[in-house]
């Protein structure tokens, strides 16, 4: 019964005149600095953006058709208490304003919703602004909410292993790719191209690779890390390739040369990012990149390498090679992306949520063929038909779980749904694998929680205060009334 | 705004009980004058319930036949308020204080059990209505009504002569005939939240004076 009570309780003060779920914005420390949006709850009167004179001390309401980073940072200027921004269709979040939002720290709630017709409703009758009368109706817009925690030593794990026994007397090639997604909105992260892709490639490529390892094992190790924090400045990668550990030691020590999948989606061209080429007598790696251009000629893709320098004294890392390249390891980065990342939210954006499935399936065949050539040292013959590559359905399957269950690295901790979903797939293709599990200190995220805006219809603070008064008034009129003329009725208190 | 709108409502609703109370003899007997009118107001809610349940049409249409049994349920409230005045338990004071208790303790309970639940559900929500300044409103001429109905009661089962013919028409206006009044009105469309208020209003007065005019002459 008690329960009931607080339930009811509960329900009544969450309903309201319009219920839609919001989206907070991003909130993070980064090197020791707050980011994004610095409070999660509110409760103030709305205002439409266009109406600037009223848009102080309110939450401001701008429609993704409207948004520009211009009205964006105009609105912002004018010192509203809270913003929601209304998602259509995405595109009016540019990737510009998702960097604003992302790398400034903004003192108020900054939500976003996607449009509902009653949301629509609301928003457009902010727009008209009539004189204010005593009982005119407000709205009220409120999130109750407690603010949200820092996430101390996120804990990540990173997943490695052989596709065939290791072998210490072999050279080992490595396929490196990052699981996580991020963006400036955590719960709408979806991270499909960036980078998902590169992740189902690598676990095409373990399946494939399984195939001919069992047929007949090629004169390298074949190994593939899948690290989680990639996108927050590639902390997963960090303890992979830095710790001491003597069996990981000496298994990376055998590396001769490894490539990195990012962002391998969409695009008809393709990059190679490098931080050297070869130097002479490398003759392996002379062999890896001529037979990943061969393959390219002959698959009409367009492949082109991009070197760029380390720069030791930067603490950003924009590829997952310049790790290695710390670490005196070869090796590239292959994606469609052509420049550097400058920033972590260079890595994802909100609506990141599509792939072009047929140029995905050529560049899993094209990743699978030149490494397969390599590693069996073969040339004209083609090592994978196109029925080997895993039917569009299924792929698409799979990007649909990928887009389902949240890769924002706060959402990826030991146990949760997508590293049990991921390591259930690793053991489908009968990969051993390791778990390495390590804390990612430079990129702290919040808690997350789904949130839900209430909008009300009020009156006037002025009216309530009115009535209130009205109350006391008649409570005094009662009090008179059976004071002094209630003797005949009732037996008046004796004073 | 939603707490002082919640405040308002509770205020208006629930603080004439207090000053009753506290302005009237009732405050020197304490609680338990009010405690006969609780109890009753239970008995009788759990025994209307089964009437209504077990007696009662469902009908969607307003219509006398379907109305009139509802309304005479309600007279369970006469035989209650009987049957409270004649425990021993009541006893406490002198007549005009047990009316009083017994009327205050129930319509209290009657206030308690249909409003407070839904205003902190509902009024305390964010949102402000006025439907629940109506009811607040409404609650008020309730508890005048309850007293009053409280008083006639014992004065019918006490007095004779005219008096309990009197009160027994004044009892019945009450309980049967207003309520399908307003249920009828409401139903036609005559009536509307503000208009019905506007009738419970005068209807309250009328009744008030009644019963005053009734205390008088029997005292």
């Amino acid at each position: 019964m008690k329960g009931r009570i607080v339930f009811l309780l509960l329900v009544g003060l969450c309903s309201g005149f319009v219920q839609v779920p919001v989206h907070r914005l991003i909130q993070y420390d980064y090197e020791g600095t707050s980011f994004g949006s610095q409070v999660a709850s509110f409760n103030f009167l709305g205002a439409h953006f266009k109406n600037e004179s009223e848009v102080p001390r309110k939450i401001a309401l701008i429609h993704e058709t409207s948004l520009t980073q211009e009205t964006l940072e105009n609105t912002i200027a004018l010192k509203p208490s809270a913003l929601l921004i209304i998602l259509s269709s995405g595109v009016g979040l540019t990737r510009e304003i998702q960097v604003y939002l992302g790398s400034n720290t903004f003192p108020f709630p900054i939500y976003f919703a996607y449009e509902t017709p009653e949301l629509l409703e609301v928003y457009e009758s902010l727009l008209v602004t009539g004189e204010q009368t005593i009982d005119s109706d407000q709205l009220q817009f409120s999130i109750l909410s407690e603010e949200k925690s820092l996430v101390k030593n996120l804990q990540q794990e990173n997943f490695y292993g052989f596709a065939y026994e290791f072998s210490e007397n072999l050279s080992t090639i490595g396929i490196v790719t990052y699981l996580d997604a991020f963006s400036v909105i955590p719960e709408l992260t979806k991270g499909v191209d960036s980078n998902g892709s590169g992740v189902i490639i690598a676990l095409e490529l373990i399946r494939l690779m399984k195939k001919v390892y069992d047929k007949s094992p090629a004169p390298y190790n074949l190994l593939f890390v899948f690290t989680s924090s990639g996108t927050t400045n590639l902390q997963g990668l960090r303890p992979w390739a830095t710790t001491e550990e003597s069996e990981l030691q000496q298994k990376r020590g055998n590396i001769l040369f490894a490539l990195c999948l990012d962002t391998l989606g969409q695009s008809d061209k393709l990059y190679m990012h490098v931080s050297r080429f070869q130097k002479d007598g490398e003759i392996e790696l002379t062999n890896i990149y001529s037979q990943f251009n061969s393959t390219a000629e002959k698959s009409d893709i367009l492949l082109d390498y991009k070197k760029k320098k380390v720069n030791m004294a930067d603490s950003f890392v924009p590829w997952q090679n310049e790790i290695f390249a710390k670490n005196k390891i070869v090796l590239a980065t292959l994606s469609h992306l052509e420049n550097s990342r400058r920033g972590i939210f260079d890595y994802s954006s909100v609506f990141d949520d599509k792939l072009d499935m047929d140029i995905f399936k050529r560049n899993i065949k094209f990743v699978a063929e030149s490494l397969a050539k390599y590693l069996y040292c073969v040339e004209n013959t083609a090592m994978f038909s196109k029925a080997d590559v895993l039917k569009t359905t299924y792929l698409e399957e799979i990007v649909e779980n990928f887009k389902e269950l949240n890769r924002y690295p706060a959402k990826m901790t030991p146990g949760s749904k997508f590293s049990n979903y991921f390591q259930g797939i690793l053991k489908e293709l009968g990969f051993n694998f390791k778990v390495q599990k390590f804390s990612a200190p430079d990129v702290t995220p919040y808690n997350l929680k789904q949130e839900s805006l209430s909008v009300y219809k009020v009156k006037p603070a002025m009216l309530d205060l009115y009535i209130f008064l009205g109350v006391l008034g008649y409570l005094a009129v009662l009090w008179l009334v059976i004071k002094f003329f209630g003797k005949n009725f009732i037996k008046v208190k004796k004073n | 705004m939603a707490f002082l709108h919640l405040l308002n409502c509770v205020l208006l609703t629930f603080a004439p009980i207090f000053v009753i109370f506290n302005s009237t003899s009732l405050h020197e007997y304490g609680a338990r004058s009010c405690l006969g009118g609780v109890f009753g107001y239970f008995m009788s809610s759990m025994a209307k319930l089964l009437a209504y349940a077990t007696l009662v049409p469902l009908s969607e249409e307003w219509s006398l036949i379907s109305e009139l049994p509802k309304e005479l349920i309600t007279l369970i409230d006469i035989y209650m308020l009987t049957k409270v005045f004649s425990w021993k338990a009541s006893r406490t004071a002198d007549k005009k204080t047990r009316m009083m208790g017994i009327g205050l303790g129930w319509g209290a309970a009657e206030l308690i059990c249909s409003h407070l639940l839904i205003f902190i559900v509902n009024a305390g929500g964010g949102e402000f209505s006025w439907e629940y300044m109506q009811r607040a409103i409404n609650a008020n001429w309730g508890l005048f009504q309850v007293i009053v109905v409280a008083c006639l009661v014992y004065i019918r089962n006490t007095s004779s002569g005219v008096m309990p013919l009197l009160t027994t028409i004044f009892l019945g206006a009450q309980l049967v005939v207003r309520p399908l009044i307003i249920s009828y009105g409401l139903a036609s469309g005559i009536l509307n939240e503000w208009t019905m208020l506007c009738f419970q209003s005068i209807w309250t007065l009328c009744f008030v004076i009644c019963g005053k005019v009734v205390v008088e002459l029997t005292s």
